[in-house]
């Protein structure tokens, strides 16, 4: 479906950019200079990354079921 | 980077200046060749549908069967493949993107317009927002207000001590990201399309001269721009496809929770 390679990008920019925010809001108070910020980024992504994987294999697994297959564990 | 002078087109080719000017209670309009060819657009579309269905007939011919098989093609195509038999109170409004955004698109190409309506951002914007003001009022009203919001950010399958991170990205990814790379997608092939056959155009009459390899660069440049706009014909539907194709998939999010 095309809305789910969409909704990959808009996955990842929204954590990036939530935790990037985050991150430099962090380092405005604690005073890190961009080291939060940097982590707050990596953070970002990966939490992204776990989002889009979970949906991509509930997505697929469902589809599976839907077409009768039977799922190895 | 002044070298060899190449006029090289840049954003001044997307802005026009108005041709009249009018208030309407201290909001000041302005009539540019762009307003002017949304006019025109919206005209033309109005046009062809009520003159193909102003008296259709059983067996359709001619612009009917043409009118015929754009609605089938929304219908089955984008409204029914997003939303099942439930798509079908949408067509009229997928309909309508589809042929608008195609023709506004299609604009880019014709002699004497050559401007894509849509590389203009605030046209992309304002259809984006229209969308958007379908979907979550939408989904607000057929899954309720905290449900619709429970539903777009806690999904399932993910453990519980996650959605703490996790949930604000599925807010801000649906709810801000998502009308902003809806509008973006098409603005963005749009203008850089029309940039592109712009800047070969200007190649093709800067680097001809009386030599070799003058005469050889403008002919390149020519084949180019011919084939680039060959190429942004498919991208110009292609891109009205995508928009309404998403913009079903955003309302059969809303009228379903996803799971």
């Amino acid at each position: 479906m095309a809305d789910s390679a969409w909704s990959i990008v808009s996955r990842i920019a929204a954590g990036l950019l939530l935790y990037t925010g985050l991150g430099w809001l962090l380092s405005q108070w604690v005073g890190h200079g961009p080291a939060l910020m940097a982590t707050g980024a990596i953070v970002g992504l990966a939490l992204s990354y776990y989002l889009v994987f979970t949906s991509l294999n509930r997505q697929e697994t469902s589809g599976r079921k839907a077409d009768g297959e039977v799922r190895v564990p | 980077m002044s070298g060899c002078g190449f006029p090289a087109p840049g954003a001044e080719i997307f802005q026009f200046d108005a041709v009249a000017t009018f208030a309407i209670g201290g909001l000041t309009f302005n009539i540019s060749k762009v307003t002017i060819l949304l006019f025109l657009v919206s005209l033309l579309i109005i046009g062809f549908f009520t003159y193909a269905f102003r008296a259709p007939k059983l067996v359709p011919r001619g612009a009917q069967n043409v009118g015929e098989m754009g609605y089938l093609f929304i219908r089955d195509g984008i409204a029914r493949e997003a939303m099942g038999k439930e798509g079908d109170r949408f067509v009229p409004f997928l309909f309508t993107f589809f042929f608008m955004i195609w023709m506004l698109n299609f604009m880019g190409i014709v002699p004497g317009a050559q401007i894509p309506v849509t590389s203009i951002f605030a046209i992309p914007v304002a259809f984006a927002l229209i969308v958007y003001l379908t979907w979550v009022p939408l989904g607000i009203y057929r899954q309720g207000f905290i449900p619709f919001f429970k539903n777009m950010m806690f999904p399932p399958g993910v453990p519980k001590a996650m959605y703490l991170l996790l949930a604000p990205i599925e807010f801000i990814s649906n709810i801000i990201v998502r009308p902003f790379t809806h509008s973006v997608r098409l603005f963005a092939n749009m203008f850089a399309g029309h940039l592109l056959i712009a800047s070969f155009s200007v190649a093709t009459f800067y680097l001809i001269s009386a030599s070799v390899i003058g005469i050889l660069g403008s002919v390149a440049s020519f084949a180019v721009t011919v084939a680039l706009t060959g190429f942004e014909v498919l991208i110009q539907a292609l891109q009205a496809y995508i928009f309404t194709l998403l913009a079903a998939v955003y309302i059969s999010g809303a009228l379903h929770a996803e799971h």
